[in-house]
């Protein structure tokens, strides 16, 4: 579960261009949109487009979206659950 | 009416954005085309903000940044911007994107980079400035049309005018343009960003643009007469011209530029070209360094690139042309 | 406004896009001309690019974007229908819009080159950017005034409207064909959809189920001159543009402010410059996307606007798709239709109002109409609003 959650972080980083963040900087349970990390809808449009490419993964929704993107921790956990 | 130039600001292929240092250095560059010289950008936007800018859009921020800093102005009552092939990068990205992908899944955010205005609309998200807001792209004309809209919204009464240019390349669309009958020389391809707060208010010591005008698809015979009826509009004699500023490159055996030359044969040239290269907006930053020249005499006195020229620089008189198409003059002057 | 040439989904002159308004007939369904293996309704013009070609008097073995073409037809049609002559052609502006440009031939072309075929490049790429259809369309119809092309996305040719307006305005030029053109591509089908704002069905324009836009394509131009110049050659005004503004929502790249707050300004701001006070709109011709962002945001600027005296209001983006940088044009056209006909124009596929404001009109009928507000707004926060009166 750990390297699936490291690696997310990397994917996460190089995917939205977080210059500035390193994995060690983003915490498991750190809320990714709004106040905490700062992202926005159009990074929830890239985050299920890498599910599908990465995890082969489909998201439908952007209602179920927002619920599977709050933390890493919930990606992970549906990644985890949809195997 | 007179455009005040109170700040200008470009990055080209050579060192003109920290103006302490303005073109002290000729870049050697290992690109196959005049590649922009950039400063660091995180040190002058913020991080958070970079990841969503693209190399065209992060040089028009930079500038206009340094603009915002040195007039203290906070929100312009007009921005403009003329761009002529656009956000490239990105449009090149999401294009290939979408071919290689057989019209799969995709990464939006290239698309949303893609479009022209983006340039203008992330100053304006930047600045939260919900003013007029237009972008141009005609080709060797989009610096120009902006240009003159932006004097347009000045003589409606608006005041801060931010006008710009912007222009980009990358090694795949050089590949392709290199390919292309109206390209003498892919290694005179250039990039690069020029912009300038435009106000009706005089301040000593400021150059102002006096005049521009355009024309498309004129002979040579034409333009010597374009260029006469341009300053006897303007109340000059060609020996009120200190400095010609051309979009030549010295080797040229252009028609147009020669009969400019002649029309103006006692008057100081310089080919602006052989600093920023050849790109849709060239003549943004032909008229960025002639507002330099005009308010900082000397400032080419360190530089190796450019010859020195009389200390007195007063008036100046740009021509430029692209593909013989679209032809431009613009009057400045301090 | 002396005259105006359109083509769209709805036909390939002024009069068979109204004709097709009346009908309350949409013109979006599955393509027939754009290749993609999208399963997508779209606004298409309903002719082969051949087929374009020998409408607009261009050779068969001649290479030129839809987009061109598409432009070529429409602004043929406005300088024919205004009565322009040779002389006063000659002395006209060109202001164009356009977001695609001649990507429609640069993809085909590019996705070739990828394979490693051979292409001719200049054929390919020298009409891809956006200044390309302004320079077709003033080399064929010998236009050669000051030309310019304004491209800022979905309101490039009301921009393009506004900015002619205000050269003729300062003086800079006394006649000027202004509007836009954009064509169907794989590139903007791609981008809308990879954004998740497509309806792959029959968009709802304001229904409160509303999934998204069509994408559609076509061009429209007006002829607009000072009112010395029409006078001085006997000419008619269909209309006038009494208003015109345009405001930046500032809000985010792609998306509207929730209060749509870019929208207001530049509706207010064309009420200032038309000295009108909001009540005296008597149909206004929303953008109206069908996207769950454009059509909320819109409506609460509508409401912030005009409160309790909202104008009948509709989108005919059901009937033509989002022709993006056309639409402004296009729908300005529509606008300057409304009044001459002093008929609203319906919302079609509306099934149920979305309830922040009144429902939008949806009947085809007739209505005393004196002043028509034109709306069309953005990526990047690009808002424009454009007023039209009765001559």
């Amino acid at each position: 579960m750990d390297n699936l959650r490291e690696k997310l972080k990397v994917e996460i980083i190089e995917l939205l261009n977080l210059e500035d963040m390193t994995p060690s900087g983003i915490a498991n349970d750190d809320i990714l949109f709004g106040e905490g990390l700062g992202l926005d809808s159009i990074d929830a449009l890239e985050l299920i487009v890498l599910l599908e490419k990465n995890y082969q993964l489909k998201i439908t929704s952007a209602e179920d979206g927002k619920k599977i993107f709050q933390t890493i921790d919930t990606i992970a956990q549906y990644i985890e659950s949809n195997k | 009416m007179k455009a005040y130039i109170h700040s200008t600001s470009a990055i080209s292929a050579h060192q003109t954005f920290d103006k302490s240092s303005y073109l002290a250095e000729l870049e050697v560059s290992d690109h196959t085309f005049l590649k922009a010289y950039e400063p660091v950008y995180r040190d002058i936007i913020n991080p958070k903000l970079l990841r969503r800018m693209s190399r065209i859009i992060k040089m028009a921020v930079a500038c206009t940044n340094q603009i915002l800093t040195e007039t203290k102005v906070i929100s312009p009552e007009a921005i403009v911007v003329g761009t002529g092939l656009g956000c490239i990068q990105d449009t090149h990205k999401f294009l290939k994107d979408i071919i290689t992908g057989e019209e799969g899944i995709l990464s939006p955010t290239a698309f949303i980079q893609s479009t022209h205005n983006t340039i203008a609309g992330q100053i304006a998200l930047l600045l939260q400035c919900p003013n007029y807001n237009f972008t141009y792209s005609n080709r060797g004309h989009s610096f120009e049309n902006a240009l003159i809209d932006g004097c347009m919204q000045l003589g409606d009464g608006k005041n801060n005018i931010l006008v710009g240019a912007a222009d980009e390349m990358t090694p795949d669309v050089l590949s392709i343009l290199s390919q292309m009958t109206c390209v003498n020389n892919s290694s005179h391809v250039g990039e690069g960003a020029a912009f300038f707060m435009l106000s009706n208010q005089s301040k000593q010591n400021t150059p102002y643009l006096q005049d521009i005008h355009t024309s498309s698809n004129i002979g040579d015979s034409e333009l010597g007469n374009n260029v006469q009826l341009f300053c006897e509009k303007n109340g000059i004699n060609y020996t009120d011209i200190d400095l010609l500023m051309l979009g030549d490159s010295e080797a040229d055996d252009d028609q147009h530029y020669k009969k400019v030359k002649s029309v103006l044969k006692n008057t100081a040239t310089l080919s602006y070209k052989k600093i920023c290269g050849e790109y849709y907006t060239s003549s943004g930053f032909a008229m960025h360094l002639a507002a330099m020249l005009l308010k900082y005499p000397g400032i080419l006195n360190e530089s190796t690139i450019l010859p020195k020229f009389k200390e007195s620089i007063r008036t100046i008189l740009i021509y430029n042309h692209h593909n013989a198409v679209n032809h431009s003059l613009m009057l400045l002057s301090i | 406004m002396s005259g105006y040439g359109i083509i769209s989904a709805l036909g390939f002159n002024a009069d068979e896009n109204l004709n097709t308004l009346k009908m309350q007939k949409s013109g979006i369904e599955k393509s027939m001309h754009l290749q993609t293996s999208k399963s997508v309704v779209v606004g298409e013009v309903k002719a082969s690019n051949d087929q374009l070609k020998s409408f607009a008097n261009i050779s068969a073995k001649k290479t030129l974007s839809r987009t061109a073409l598409l432009g070529l037809i429409a602004s043929r049609e406005a300088i024919a229908s205004a009565k322009l002559e040779a002389a006063e052609i000659g002395q006209a502006g060109i202001i164009n819009g356009t977001s695609v440009g001649g990507m429609d031939i640069s993809e085909i072309a590019y996705s070739k080159i990828l394979v490693g075929k051979a292409v001719n490049i200049n054929d390919s790429f020298s009409g891809h950017d956006c200044g390309h259809s302004t320079h077709v369309i003033a080399e064929q119809l010998k236009i050669k005034g000051y030309n310019s092309t304004i491209s800022t996305a979905c309101s490039s040719s009301a921009n393009s409207i506004m900015h002619g307006a205000m050269l003729i305005k300062s003086g800079q030029l006394n006649c000027a064909v202004v509007g836009g053109t954009d064509a169907l591509s794989l590139f903007t089908l791609n981008g809308f959809d990879s954004l998740k704002i497509l309806d792959s069905e029959w968009c709802r324009p304001f229904d409160k189920n509303r999934k998204g836009l069509n994408l559609g394509e076509g061009a429209a131009y007006l002829v607009l001159e000072s009112e010395e110049h029409i006078k001085a050659r006997n000419g008619k005004g269909i209309a006038e543009l009494v208003g015109y503004g345009n405001a930046n929502d500032a809000y985010h790249q792609t998306a509207s402010s929730p209060e749509g707050n870019g929208a207001y300004f530049a509706i207010k701001k064309a009420l200032d410059i038309a000295n009108l006070s909001a009540h005296k709109i008597s149909y206004i011709n929303a953008h109206g996307t069908g996207t769950n962002n454009n059509d909320q945001s819109e409506s609460w600027a509508l409401q912030n606007i005009f409160s309790h005296d909202l104008p009948p209001y509709s989108s005919t983006k059901a009937f033509t798709g989002h022709t993006l940088g056309a639409a402004g044009g296009i729908e300005a056209v529509f606008s300057v239709m409304a009044l001459q006909e002093q008929s609203l124009l319906p919302n079609i596929n509306l099934n149920q109002p979305m309830g922040i404001i009144d429902a939008p009109n949806t009947i085809y009928q007739s209505k005393q109409i004196s002043n028509v507000l034109s709306n069309s707004f953005g990526f990047g926060g690009n808002c424009s609003s454009l007023i039209f009166s009765k001559a």
